[in-house]
């Protein structure tokens, strides 16, 4: 097999909280192994503080683990030489959901564009920075360019500027674009365009793309063809291809989480029954449970559930599940 | 399910319009708003940020405030204009009549305010009741909620999680039996499990008690689970209303339609997902004629030049010039 891209081989990433007399500790990822390769697509889905940003932001290089590695093409991002790691800093990059902070609000669409480009000597002989900037606004189809080189962000709408931020991550030509949420501030009549535009970048110009989301139906759309990699209180739980993973999910907490997404349908919606869990509130992620972390909600709990963590291990068919009882968890839908 | 659309509206809205002054200029955030609320249904209201929901809600309950103002129309409730009504008739129809819970209601729960402080005190500023009178029923509505009332009535808001404050103001709002519950996105900012068993809650409050619901969402998979009765608001105006099967499997307004085949769904084939072209117009500077039409596949001539009047069909409503079309337009057989 080729190399991956980027491997998270065990990472934990643990936070210290509160002030120096009441130190607590927050272990927002725990023991997570995954692989992505050159061109892929992985969808990296959970609810808010599952440990999902802070898994983009160890592959982006933002945060260095407390544990384990990140590896980019094999070596470990903070092991890199000066040349290296600019390179893979070049290469990943982050797009995250408030386009409107990740942009200078005093630069014009063009400053914002031309100054990566300037920094790294990406502009070609013969070509301005202004019609090499244009070339990339065309590609996120914000046309004509002239339209938008000398806008401010603030002339734009919550899609454009999406659209701009992703134009200029791709001004670097980068390898994978971790995505962090990037259709959650944006109206609903746009985000399906702007998938699809990430889509067109991956087929197109074979960027990979990690794309964070608790929204599963999106990441069904973007990641069809892709994995899909399920987080619950800092913990890996499921992962493997997309279609399987969604259509026969495995660990008990998956399946509720599916089940509990609305669909835009309303006989489908009106028909789906819901997986009961024993509580609804999620636990505090600076004193998880013992054991499987989901185990004080889960319907189909046992004893080893309270003392045992259980790992992800191989099912048949490819993915991958950790849950003690996976074998016995009934389908879902029934 | 469905009411009875011979029942006589519970609330009407006539030609309700809200506009805000502001440095730039007049912007109309609620624009000749017609809509007729039955009893006991659930009314989703429907639209991107900015569309006027939440104006709208205001606007139904008087409460629309500076910069902002109603600018026309009237809010009909048992007979009565409600912008009509004195400041005490006013206080006592915006709980006992017609309760809301806002959109981020539940960060403007008093901090230092235990949580069965705030139950007797909303019931006490509008009835005089003993206090243990209130805290039974406020004990009975938050087991409804399923929430552990020992534990919630003694808590302070920042002790407890944000779904679980959210169910708080719903238990709140009921307190003093409204007939009309106005809810404004009330699960947007809850986790997928937290929001089903929200919506859930709602629609078990919604059988026990008959109250009718006016719920207001920017999503479009939330309303297909609770709806009885939608209406789409687009840039300040109601565009579409019908019955939630019409409206998911026989769009009228090419918007609607634009809407559902723009939502990614966890079934079904994607294949035929499309996005809707362009962005929501700013309300500065709306488009002439219909202020759809930069965006619509169907538009024509007139669609750039006049705006089109609502045209009433059974239990259906459309302001679109090519409704005939784009209804024709809905796949054959696809329910
Ligand atoms: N207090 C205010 N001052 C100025 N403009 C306002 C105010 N409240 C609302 N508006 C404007 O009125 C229009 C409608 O806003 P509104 O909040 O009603 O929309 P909404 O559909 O509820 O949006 P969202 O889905 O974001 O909640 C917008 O253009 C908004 O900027
Ligand atoms: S009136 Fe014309 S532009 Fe407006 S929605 Fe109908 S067809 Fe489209
Ligand atoms: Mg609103």
């Amino acid at each position: 097999m080729n190399q991956p891209l980027i491997s998270l081989r065990d990472v934990s990433m643990t936070f210290r909280k509160g002030s120096p007399w009441r130190r607590s500790e927050v272990r927002a990822v725990d023991h997570v192994t995954l692989d992505m390769d050159e061109g892929s697509i992985l969808a990296l889905v959970g609810e808010s503080g599952c440990g999902k940003t802070t898994i983009g932001k160890a592959i982006a290089g933002l945060y260095r683990p407390t544990q384990g590695q990140v590896l980019y093409r094999g070596k470990d991002i903070w092991k890199l030489s000066k040349a290296e790691f600019r390179t893979y800093r070049r290469e990943v990059q982050l797009v995250h959901q408030d386009s409107f902070a990740a942009l200078n609000p005093s630069l014009t669409i063009y400053q914002s564009l031309s100054a990566p480009l300037l920094q790294y000597g990406l502009v070609p002989a013969g070509k301005t920075a202004r019609t090499v900037v244009g070339e990339y606004l065309e590609m996120v189809e914000l046309t004509p360019p002239d339209q938008f080189l000398d806008k401010y962000p603030h002339q734009l709408s919550g899609g454009q500027r999406q659209r701009v931020v992703l134009a200029r991550a791709l001004t670097v030509r980068p390898k994978l674009i971790v995505a962090d949420e990037p259709v959650s501030m944006v109206d609903v009549s746009l985000r399906l365009a702007l998938l699809n535009l990430m889509a067109r970048m991956n087929k197109e110009m074979g960027v990979s793309f990690a794309y964070i989301t608790h929204d599963l139906a999106t990441a069904r759309y973007l990641a069809g063809q892709g994995q899909i990699s399920v987080m619950y209180l800092g913990e890996m739980v499921e992962t493997g291809p997309v279609g399987q993973v969604l259509a026969t999910p495995r660990h008990p907490y998956l399946q509720a989480l599916l089940s509990a997404v609305p669909v835009p349908d309303p006989i489908v919606a009106r028909s789906r029954k819901m997986l009961a869990l024993r509580s609804l509130e999620m636990p505090d992620p600076g004193a998880p449970p013992a054991g499987c972390r989901f185990h004080p909600r889960c319907p189909y709990a046992e004893a080893v559930c309270s003392s045992k963590v259980p790992t992800l291990e191989a099912m048949e068919g490819g993915d991958r599940v950790a849950c003690h009882l996976k074998e016995r968890i009934p389908a879902w839908p029934v | 399910m469905a009411q009875n659309t011979a029942n006589e509206p519970i609330l009407r809205i006539r030609d309700l319009s809200v506009e805000f002054t502001l440095r730039q200029g007049t912007l109309r955030a609620v624009d000749h708003v017609h809509l007729d609320v039955l009893p006991g249904e659930l009314l989703a209201i429907v639209g991107e940020s900015g569309s006027g929901k939440s104006t709208l809600g205001y606007g139904l309950v008087n409460l629309v405030s500076s910069p902002g103002q109603i600018a026309g129309g009237q809010v009909i409730y048992k007979n009565q204009n409600v912008f009509d009504l004195s400041p005490e008739a006013l206080r006592q129809f915006r709980w006992k009549e017609v309760a809301m819970v806002f959109q981020a209601a539940q960060n403007a729960m008093n901090p230092v305010m235990r949580i069965e402080d705030q139950m007797v005190d909303t019931v006490q500023d509008h009835e005089n009741r003993p206090r243990a009178e209130i805290l039974k029923r406020a004990t009975e509505l938050l087991k409804l909620v399923r929430l552990q009332p020992e534990q919630v009535l003694k808590a302070y808001p920042h002790e407890l999680s944000g779904g679980m404050r959210q169910r708080v103001i719903m238990a709140l709002s009921l307190l003093l039996n409204p007939r009309v519950l106005l809810l404004d996105e009330p699960t947007t900012a809850l986790d997928v499990v937290t929001q089903a068993y929200l919506l859930d809650i709602l629609l078990d409050i919604r059988a026990k008690f008959g109250i009718t619901m006016v719920f207001m969402t920017h999503d479009i998979s939330i309303v297909a689970k609770v709806a009885d009765r939608v209406a789409v608001m687009y840039a300040g105006q109601i565009v579409e209303t019908g019955d939630v099967n019409e409206i998911f499997y026989r769009p009228h307004h090419p918007y609607t339609q634009g809407l559902i085949q723009a939502a990614p769904s966890l079934v079904g084939d994607l294949s035929d997902k499309r996005p809707v072209p362009g962005s929501p117009p700013d309300l500065f500077h709306l488009p002439t004629g219909c202020r759809f039409h930069t965006r619509c596949s169907y538009a024509t001539d007139i669609c750039r030049s006049t705006q089109p009047t609502t045209t009433a069909l059974d239990g259906h409503t459309v302001a679109c010039h090519h409704w005939e079309q784009v209804l024709g337009s809905n796949t054959e057989g696809s329910r």
